[in-house]
């Protein structure tokens, strides 16, 4: 690979990848991804279990030849029609999910397995200085703790300097209290050492936490590539939102900038992807915190249409209501007697827990998305 | 009675009934090495007779026969673990069974097979004669032969073992490999190589141990080893010193080979560093060398088992009517002496499995190790010991049903204490505890919790020490009393005296044994657990630490 690293040039770009399982017959496990990360950012592809997103890693570093489609490392082309680096010549560090350490060598030796030589081993010696285990150099995997094999991995993967890092579910064989940690340490050493690198999981909070860029994968496609926030704020489609987390959506008639609910009229956000929202019948996303509880039992709402923005509160009332430590959960009965979700923050239960019975008003905290109607 | 048996399950201490019962297994298991040593050593001059030119040249014979089966089990046996777990094999699962039970065959209807098909005047050469004019084929008798027939039987040790290890042998790891940088010969020497190479040497060990203590083959093909010299020793010239010092000598061979064995399978590294797998292992394919492979196992197994049953069929179908005459009574003669075995060696092993997984201490470890001494003395040794022993000391036993049966449980107890031992471990002591809080005393408490749940692993053990006496050659013949023709002796008598019919008879029905026996270790052996009543492995998660696993 003789890829000059300009930083206009894309580290990797994915076009129309497609694979099969079993190969070329089989289920569409990737049904044409494309994927673009520049270099020296962190990327992390956010999708459910088996999902595809091991197969699309295994496809960058070439453990796996695509049915069609390309990959380009760093403006060369590696997988393509008639083209086919092998993973030996490609330069892809990768951190597999069971980390793979080679059981009868120690840490050094294995972090030196992919840099032969004397000068390999002083760069080997570095990389573990570098995530910290100098100390346990000598030791075999199974003498080490989870994190200490998830940190030889991470600098056995590091220690040639590839030319991207695939992180494969990273964190999962971590035990819950130490993976938030472990994954501050991990992402601050990549950002220092300016590496590109992609990481998938199935975690939101490790996916959004962690990365410059989510790209939601879904159905083995990319659905949605943004930042963290925008993609919590916009998922997109439906499908996307539901993946994401748990919401509520309302039926809708928009006319483009806002729409008409049973909570009464809601500003839209303009999409990610530009463009006016969606006019006619539409699906309104009301995220559990864009939502505001107000002790004072709203006026009823006025019949005919109604006023644009803050069209007052809707009337409610609250059926569930459970602690959750950092918010409380509440069920709120509209008055068509369909109901909605909301988290109120734990401040407001230290004051004054919310009942089960209240009679409340619901407020729309700002602009939401909302998407077509599908006919079902 | 309560009060003494209650105090056994309080944890630690075993009750005096239970500790003396351990104590008296351990000594039977001692005796027979021990009376050996004192024969040995008594007259004085051992390192006389263990110098002696004789002993040397047989001490060197046994060493290269072990030596080349054991390199040649490792030769035959990783690639045909290899081809059998992890590639495209035609008819792979038929040939993964096939290819263990060579291990079946007892070595010395392996060699009569051998020795009347390939011998001078054999059934090759008749067949090659009229056709080519060959009036000699390469000699057969002394190290050929022995080699050939030993290194057939025994490679499946190299094989079940590696195989173990491929099942376990996480893809991610050559993954890793490439995606390093690392070229398939790299792959091969750096990972895949080291990681089975523990299973290379735990399996060529054994074969090493089984070539050493056999005595079917090498003396039907007169090569002549320990086991073989042993025993024309005894028989012609009755100079039981020499004897005696001999056996010590193997003894001491095998319990080294044993010993290294059990040391590199304790330091074998773990084959993966996390228990999950991230996919099932991936299946090579392997193209236009299909075929080819294919041949190579049928080349392995066509000597292997394909040569024994075939000539036994043959001369069953070439003998006299009579031939099958004294079948009967030698196969009710090896049931009889079999069962009444596996009877006596499970009633030995339970008090040892009790105090090994109930009652972990240095005196219980020391038990155990005594209890698995038999695994390490050939047969012919402890046949050897007990019948000085019996004509010195205990002249009312000699040639009695009940000193052979005696040998037969010093011998195969480590067999019984296997699964005894697994399926007792995995009965938590928590089920007596309720036991107990219910108000059920020690008899009701072992009647209606600890049996029922232990009958599983005893039914195991029975049927594995059952099956395998029923092919003890050595012992059998040292030991058994006057015209007690069990169906090994009988294929080896007959062989001797040029009955092929006979012995052919009888080499069928042991092999039938043989093959219930061998599946019967292999349906345990991957994991060596035993199929146990779904809640009883919930039960074993409750375990305390305190009770750590043998």
């Amino acid at each position: 690979m003789t890829a000059e690293r300009n930083g206009a040039q894309p580290a990797l770009r994915c076009r129309g990848l497609e694979k099969r399982f079993p190969s070329g017959s089989g289920r569409r496990v990737l049904a044409g991804v494309d994927l673009a990360l520049a270099g020296g950012s962190l990327l992390a592809v956010l999708g459910p279990s088996g999902g595809g997103k091991t197969t699309l890693l295994r496809l960058i570093a070439g453990l796996d030849a695509p049915d069609a489609g390309r990959v380009e490392l760093w403006g060369c082309e590696v997988s393509g029609p008639g083209v086919f680096v092998p993973p030996e010549s490609r330069r892809v560090g990768f951190v597999f999910q069971d980390y793979a350490l080679f059981p009868h060598l120690t840490a050094l030796e294995n972090t030196a397995f992919g840099t032969p030589g004397p000068a390999g081993l002083a760069r080997a010696w570095g990389a573990l200085q570098r995530v910290g285990l100098s100390e346990v150099a000598a030791q075999r995997p199974h003498e080490l703790s989870g994190g200490e094999q998830q940190r030889v991995a991470l600098a056995r993967a590091l220690a040639p300097e590839p030319a991207i890092v695939l992180l494969d579910e990273p964190f999962s064989n971590l035990d819950a209290p130490r993976r938030a940690g472990v994954r501050d340490e991990v992402a601050q050493l990549l950002r220092r050492l300016g590496t590109t690198a992609v990481l998938v999981t199935h975690d939101r909070e490790e996916a959004f936490g962690l990365a410059d860029r989510v790209a939601l994968l879904l159905d083995g496609r990319v659905v949605r590539v943004g930042r963290p926030e925008e993609l919590a704020r916009d998922p997109g489609s439906r499908k996307a939102a539901c993946f994401l987390g748990e919401t509520n959506f309302l039926p809708g008639e928009s006319d483009g900038r806002s729409a008409a609910c049973e909570i009464g009229r809601v500003e839209l956000l303009s999409p990610l992807a530009g463009g006016p929202a969606p006019r006619g019948a539409v699906e309104v996303l009301l995220p559990l915190d864009g939502l505001i509880v107000e002790n004072s039992p709203a006026e009823t709402l006025p019949a005919g249409p109604l006023p644009a923005g803050r069209g007052g509160a809707v009337a409610a009332e609250l059926t569930r209501a459970s602690f959750h430590g950092a918010f409380q959960l509440l069920e709120a009965r509209l008055p068509s007697g369909g109901s909605v979700c909301v988290r109120s923050p734990a401040r407001e239960a230290w004051q004054r827990p919310w009942r089960p019975g209240q009679r409340v008003g619901l407020r729309v905290a700002g602009p939401v998305p909302a998407f077509p109607r599908e006919e079902s | 009675m309560a009060a003494m048996s209650d105090s056994a399950w309080r944890g630690r201490n075993p009750s005096p009934f239970l500790r003396g019962a351990g104590l008296l297994v351990g000594a039977l298991c001692l005796l027979p090495l021990l009376y050996l040593a004192v024969r040995a050593l008594a007259g004085g001059g051992l390192l006389e007779v263990l110098l002696r030119e004789r002993s040397l040249a047989v001490a060197g014979r046994t060493l290269t026969l072990s030596v080349s089966v054991a390199l040649a089990s490792a030769a035959l046996g990783l690639p045909l673990a290899w081809l059998s777990s992890r590639t495209d094999l035609p008819a792979r699962r038929l040939l993964t069974v096939l290819l263990a039970l060579p291990l079946a065959v007892p070595s010395y209807v392996a060699a009569f097979a051998a020795a009347t098909a390939l011998g001078p005047r054999g059934l090759l050469q008749r067949a090659l004669e009229p056709l080519t004019g060959i009036e000699r084929l390469p000699e057969i008798y002394g190290f050929p032969g022995a080699f050939l027939v030993l290194a057939l039987l025994n490679y499946p040790y190299v094989y079940l073992a590696a195989r173990a290890r491929f099942a376990v042998l996480d893809d991610s790891l050559t993954d890793a490999g490439r995606v390093l940088g690392a070229g398939p010969l790299r792959r091969l020497r750096r990972i895949t190589l080291p990681l089975v190479s523990g299973a290379l040497l735990s399996g060529g060990l054994l074969a090493a141990l089984y070539t050493l203590s056999d005595f079917g083959a090498v003396s039907l093909l007169r090569y002549e080893t320990f086991t073989w010299a042993i025993y024309l020793q005894v028989r012609s010239s009755l100079d039981r010193h020499t004897a005696a010092g001999l056996a010590l000598l193997l003894v001491f061979a095998t319990l080294l080979v044993l010993a290294a064995a059990r040391r590199f399978e304790a330091r074998s590294i773990p084959a993966a560093t996390s228990a999950v797998r991230s996919r099932p292992p991936r299946v090579v394919p392997l193209g236009r060398w299909k075929w080819p492979a294919l041949l190579g196992c049928l080349l392995v197994l066509g000597p292997a088992l394909g040569l024994p049953i075939g000539v036994c069929l043959y001369w069953l179908h070439e003998a006299p009517a009579h031939a099958a005459a004294g079948l009967l009574p030698a196969l009710s003669r090896t049931g009889l002496a079999s069962l009444a075995a596996a009877l006596a060696t499970t009633a030995l092993a339970i008090p040892v499995a009790f105090l090994a997984v109930r009652f972990p201490s240095r005196e219980s470890s020391v038990l155990k190790a005594v209890s698995h001494i038999g695994f390490g003395l050939p047969g012919l040794v402890v046949g050897l010991s007990l019948v000085f022993f019996a004509v010195q000391l205990a002249p009312f036993l000699y040639q009695t049903l009940a000193l052979l049966v005696f040998a037969y449980a010093v011998h195969s107890l480590p067999q019984a204490l296997a699964p005894a031992e697994a399926a007792l471990a995995s009965i938590s002591p928590r089920l007596e505890d309720a036991a107990r809080s219910l108000g059920a005393r020690s008899v009701r408490r072992h009647l209606r919790v600890t049996l029922p749940l232990l009958r599983p692993g005893l039914a195991s053990a029975l049927a594995l020490v059952f099956l395998t006496t029923v092919k003890e050659l050595p012992a059998t013949l040292m030991l058994a009393p006057t015209g007690f023709r069990t169906l090994a002796t009988t294929v080896w008598n007959a062989a001797e005296n040029v009955e092929f019919g006979r012995a052919a008879a009888a080499s069928l029905a042991l092999l039938g044994c043989s093959a219930l026996a061998l599946l019967f270790v292999l349906r345990d052996s991957p994991s060596r657990r035993l199929t146990l009543p779904a809640e009883v492995p919930k039960a074993s998660r409750l375990r305390s630490p305190g009770h750590p696993r043998p």
